[in-house]
């Protein structure tokens, strides 16, 4: 019998890396004895599937909020994007949150004279009582609200709280969890924790696969001549890719889009709420049987400038494409997938002098 | 419900667009309006380029007349000198009649997660400071 889990949840334990729950100890390893034990427990592999959405063209899959799904989603390999947040979904606390203060903050009748340091930290004592958003987020939403009220002060603060918008209950569930092409068709394909429906008809990962194939992107962040020396056609940039993001979470790395460093791919070991990203990937593709896919030394340099300054290590990672390879709309993804070879190499600068004393960095 | 609130929105200004750009041009709207709270969050086609243009003023702003102009732009784009030109040059026609060219525009560039980071464009040389 599994204990329930301490109260408040302490998060760092309860950190999975895929969305899926083992069977606890005690579950039969006899198949037959193990489905009957399964016919009298709730304990399943798959707690419960998610539902989400197809929009538009290109197309993005968007989960509509539900807190069992972003539970399963975002404790269970931090799946996705809260579209309206830096993270996790938070927007709609955010703004309960702005809203509690503002009225706190014009109950507390401060006027121009007193000491604005002291309101704040009051307002600032108010918000480390609210739930749902973290030490951060409120220490912003504080500075924001006693700013918005200087700036009224002339005017009648009973007024200010109708400055927040979209606040009625309606727009609660407006945030949903935004997932890239390659979250998706890693939860549906080859998790299968995950149900796309575009207006009502449930799309299966291989109809998705073939979609994002077709309009997914034009390239990756490696300069665009080793994208076009490569000779990967355009409508296979998107199986190299999803092979490399595949690879590193079948090894446990939580990945995420790191455009904003000048790379493919950023890899962290625990969530990203408690860590910065441990290394940086660049995507290179070659052909088995050529010379392509060699960045100059300029273009490395620039790349491991930008990753090194933010203290990441820079891992370039080769996809090598064999030359007969069928990317046509009736392939299949499996036989694509296994053809890739993936290398890892991680390029980081070494300084003679500093390493002479010192242990090996691992 | 959001989905319709920004089809709404957005429709207009958008018909001539891409498809990758119409849904840049969502995704940073929404990001704009809901998530930074930015006052007075509109989207106009620019006229003479396929694209569209954001205007916003900043939430702690009172001046309503400091309007800023935030071009939402994919990952995959090439940002020419000749595509900028045309934006500036288009941007002038949104204004009120006899204004100048805005100085610097920014460009909202959305990726695939639903990120969109933002990245100041000045016309010409700024002086030193």
């Amino acid at each position: 019998m599994s204990s329930k889990p301490k109260q408040p949840r302490d998060r760092k334990t309860q950190l999975r890396y895929l969305p899926i729950v083992p069977p606890p100890s005690g579950t039969p390893q006899n198949p037959v004895l193990r489905l009957i034990h399964g016919l009298f427990t709730s304990n399943r592999l798959v707690p419960v599937k998610a539902c989400g959405n197809l929009l538009w063209q290109p197309n993005i899959v968007w989960i509509e909020k539900d807190p069992t799904v972003s539970d399963l989603l975002w404790h269970g390999g931090c799946f996705g994007k809260g579209i309206l947040s830096r993270s996790e979904p938070t927007w709609w606390n955010r703004r309960s949150a702005e809203r509690h203060l503002l009225e706190y903050a014009a109950r507390l009748n401060h006027t121009e004279g007193d000491d604005n340091a002291d309101f704040l930290r009051e307002v600032e004592r108010e918000s480390s009582r609210l739930h749902g958003i973290s030490r951060q987020e409120r220490s912003q939403i504080a500075q924001n609200v006693v700013r918005q009220l200087r700036q009224h002060r002339d005017a009648n603060n009973a007024d200010i709280t109708n400055r927040v918008d979209f606040d009625t209950d309606s727009w609660k569930v407006a945030e949903a969890l935004q997932l890239t092409p390659f979250e998706t068709i890693f939860l549906t394909w080859a998790l299968g924790v995950l149900d796309v429906r575009e207006n009502e008809t449930r799309l299966s990962g291989k109809d998705l696969w073939h979609r994002f194939m077709q309009d997914g992107q034009a390239h990756g962040a490696a300069p665009a001549m080793i994208w076009e020396d490569s000779g990967v056609p355009r409508n296979a940039i998107f199986a190299v890719l999803y092979a490399v993001y595949h690879h590193y979470r079948s090894h446990k790395w939580i990945v995420k889009s790191g455009i904003k460093y000048g790379v493919d791919f950023l890899l962290y070991s625990k969530s990203p709420m408690f860590t910065h990203a441990e290394h940086a990937v660049l995507v290179i593709p070659r052909h088995c049987d050529s010379t392509t896919g060699i960045l100059t030394f300029a273009q490395l340099l620039k790349i491991h400038r930008v990753a090194g300054s933010v203290k990441k290590r820079l891992t370039l990672c080769y996809v090598t494409v064999p030359t007969e390879i069928d990317f046509s709309s009736a392939s299949d993804p499996k036989t694509i997938l296994t053809q890739f070879e993936v290398t890892d190499v991680i390029w980081s600068r070494w300084l003679p002098q500093r390493s002479r004393n010192a242990v090996d960095v691992k | 419900m959001l989905t319709e609130f920004i089809e709404q929105q957005v429709a207009e200004a958008t018909a001539d667009c891409s498809p990758q750009l119409c849904l840049a041009v969502k995704q940073a709207f929404i990001d704009l309006k809901l998530a930074k709270s930015w006052n007075n969050v509109a989207v106009h086609a620019l006229p003479g380029t396929n694209r569209a243009m954001i205007t916003a003023s900043r939430p702690d702003n009172e001046d309503e007349g400091d309007v800023k102009y935030i071009l939402p732009v994919t990952t995959s784009e090439k940002i020419t000198m000749d595509m900028l030109k045309k934006v500036f040059e288009a941007t002038t026609k949104l204004q009120p009649e006899g204004t100048h060219q805005p100085k610097s525009i920014y460009l909202g560039i959305v990726e695939n997660d639903s990120s969109v980071v933002y990245y100041r464009c000045e016309a010409g040389l700024p002086q030193p400071r």
